[in-house]
């Protein structure tokens, strides 16, 4: 009778090589096609706002020519004088012609050679228009977003740590903000403060804060009682440093999760307003309010509304894919 | 279940006064004279007094807001500026609009929804599968208003089948009861006019409905794979049952929940496409009257609409909440 013999000289007995929580993480969004496909188009969007113009190469050299002799020590004047200058010296880039500039006589043109996109109603390169925009789109989704989650997080942070009527009473107010439909109460938010680009960053970002602050709220709730915070309180850790150094790195998974898809969500709503006539203005080149002034032309020259509305899709699948992706990335107990 | 729904009511009532708060506040944050915009920008000084009387503007804020409480009890929401009738007035046609817009559009979602969630459930990893993923993706990623502007595009002008806008044709009329022009046709037993308010009703209600319909589908898909992973299907499985009869005998009740759930929560999404929908199919309702007055500055109704719209949204929730519990009595013991 033969005895096989395991061979256990190739059997490693090492441990396998130590993967950190961000690199696993970015692996198992690697291996995720929709993700990728996400990435990619988002790429593409920030490409196209970043290089649109010569903005970015401008601005380095701008910077010393800021008058402060006008602007004094208020930052906020400061950046918009910096900004405006930029904006005047910046010259076309990606974009193929002047996103304002005007070709009466192209009126409504169809797609050419020239013009990849067609002309708008007033004679201005759509593709020109299309690249500004997703400048203004993802400007305005980002920073949107990021004003929500801070403010948010502080919200809900503060609520859910302090417990008992401050909580009752904070979340109450949330519970109300949520009771408007986000669209409605935006538009209620607009009227205030009136129609334009600013006005309408503010509105998306307040009608998005409740849901940052139940999302901490909730990961506070879970972790303010653990052990290891109970640890920290021994040690003497103050509340603050117990509150934003040891509970809120694990809101930080549906914060990201979260924000991402918020962003896609606050693009929808900017060019909704736009579209609606309530958002930005005209001549930006942003594009629900290019759908806007499409409405009129739509059935003679369906190219003006076809495009910015497929930018708009495209941008938000973008966001929406990738925000399915890190969920399942970040955390696999969450995936659906 | 009585206690449930007590409490629930009573959980309503901080809600729809901080809703109030919020409309009530509104106008008096505009900058301005609260009484000139209320009075509008072309009234009298005279008129301007009226208003300022009627609704106790020089006197202070918490007064002024037991005044305006006051006057909602009596269902005055002050007067529009546009039409110079009572916003109630303006309201009263505006409503059932959008509602009935909104159920259409929920009708369809739930139509198309659920059965592409179980074929793409059922052919997990199939072409179907991908299909519905990957539709019911770029479904939620697109702007309502411009999938409307589309389907009038191609169905209204390209083919021709659908009317482009409006809510009946010309020389069609209805007798209006509810204001739904679809029930009120059938219950006159108008059939012409039924169908052909049901044919205008039909592209704004898939417009409205596509984004709701997409997350149904994949509520349903995932809903339906979770439960397909349980002890209980496999025991359906081995005893030889049919794949078809473990679906739809066994997995599909309890896969329904978060379904119905999911169902409730898209409320608000209809809403909101309606608003957007309502302005580029020319349907007078509660959107296109909120968006027009904000943009001819009549406040009066802007404000009376936003507080209508917000307090139905508030209570069509509370009857889903309340059927979630009568569907699952574990909810009622939260």
């Amino acid at each position: 009778m033969t005895t096989t013999q395991l061979d256990i000289s190739s059997v490693s007995t090492e441990l396998p090589p130590h993967v950190g929580y961000l690199a696993d993480a970015w692996r198992r969004l690697k291996r995720n096609k929709l993700a990728v496909t996400g990435m990619v188009i988002l790429g593409i969007f920030l490409v196209m706002a970043i290089f649109a113009d010569t903005y970015v190469f401008v601005a380095p050299r701008t910077l010393f020519q800021v008058d402060t002799s006008q602007t004094g020590a208020n930052p906020i004047a400061f950046v918009k004088q910096w900004h405006a200058l930029t904006k005047k010296e910046a010259r076309p880039l990606l974009a193929p012609y002047d996103p304002s500039k005007a070709y009466l006589r192209l009126r409504k043109a169809p797609p050419s050679r020239e013009h990849p996109l067609g002309m708008d109603e007033v004679g201005r390169d759509m593709l020109s228009r299309i690249i500004f925009g997703a400048r203004v789109s993802l400007q305005v989704g980002v920073l949107s977003v990021i004003g929500a989650i801070l403010v948010g997080t502080l919200i809900g942070a503060i609520s859910g740590y302090l417990g008992g009527w401050v909580d009752n009473i904070v979340m109450r107010l949330m519970d109300i903000v949520l009771a408007f439909p986000s669209l409605l109460l935006a538009l209620a938010i607009v009227t205030i403060l009136g129609p334009g680009l600013i006005n309408m960053l503010y509105a998306i970002a307040i009608v998005s804060i409740p849901t940052y602050a139940r999302l901490v709220r909730a990961s506070v709730l879970a972790e303010k009682e653990s052990d290891y915070v109970l640890a920290a309180r021994a040690v003497g850790a103050g509340h603050v440093r117990i509150l934003f150094r040891q509970i809120m790195p694990n809101a930080l998974t549906p914060i990201i999760v979260q924000g991402t898809l918020g962003i896609g969500t606050a693009i929808l709503d900017a060019a909704a307003l736009g579209f609606l006539g309530l958002g930005a203005q005209p001549p930006t080149p942003e594009w629900g309010t290019m759908l806007s002034r499409a409405q009129q032309v739509f059935f003679s020259a369906p190219h003006i509304g076809i495009f910015p509305g497929l930018a708009i899709m495209l941008t938000v699948l973008g966001f929406n894919l990738l925000g399915d992706g890190l969920r399942d990335a970040l955390d696999p107990r969450l995936r659906m | 279940m009585i206690r449930y729904i007590a409490r629930r009511l009573l959980m309503l009532i901080p809600v729809l006064i901080g809703i109030s708060i919020i409309t009530f506040v509104m106008i008096r944050l505009i900058p301005g004279d609260p009484a000139r915009i209320m009075a509008g920008e072309r009234a009298t000084e005279e008129q301007v007094q009226r208003v300022r009387e009627m609704w106790g503007l020089d006197k202070p804020l918490h007064e002024q807001y037991i005044i305006y409480m006051k006057n909602l009890a009596r269902g005055n929401l002050g007067r529009s500026l546009k039409r110079n009738e009572a916003v109630t007035q303006e309201l009263r046609w505006a409503l059932p609009t959008t509602i009935e817009l909104a159920f259409a559009a929920m009708f369809v979602a739930i139509l198309i929804g659920i059965p592409a969630g179980i074929i793409a459930a059922y052919k997990q990893n199939s072409w179907w599968d991908l299909l519905v993923m990957v539709g019911s993706m770029v479904g939620i990623s697109m702007p309502v208003f411009w999938l409307g502007l589309l389907l009038i595009y191609v169905f209204a002008l390209k083919l021709g089948w659908m009317p482009p806008s409006g809510r009946l044709s010309v020389g069609i009329k209805i007798t209006p009861i509810t204001g739904m022009y679809t029930v009120d046709a059938l219950i006159t037993g108008n059939w012409r006019g039924f169908v052909d308010a049901l044919k205008h009703l039909i592209m704004p209600a898939v417009a409205v409905g596509t984004i709701p319909m997409a997350v149904i589908a994949r509520m349903t898909r995932s809903s339906l794979l979770e439960v397909l992973r349980q002890d209980y299907i496999r025991t359906a499985r081995a005893k030889g049952l049919a794949e078809r009869a473990v679906i739809f005998r066994h997995a599909l009740k309890n896969a329904f929940l978060p379904v119905v759930t999911i169902i409730g929560l898209q409320l608000g999404t209809l809403l909101v496409g309606a608003i957007l929908t309502e302005t580029i199919f020319a349907l007078p309702g509660m959107g296109r009257l909120i968006v027009d007055r904000i943009l001819s500055r009549d406040y009066p109704v802007v404000q009376g609409a936003v507080l209508v719209f917000a307090a139905t949204f508030v209570f069509i929730n509370l009857i889903v909440d309340i059927s979630y519990a009568y569907l699952d009595p574990r909810i009622r013991y939260d």
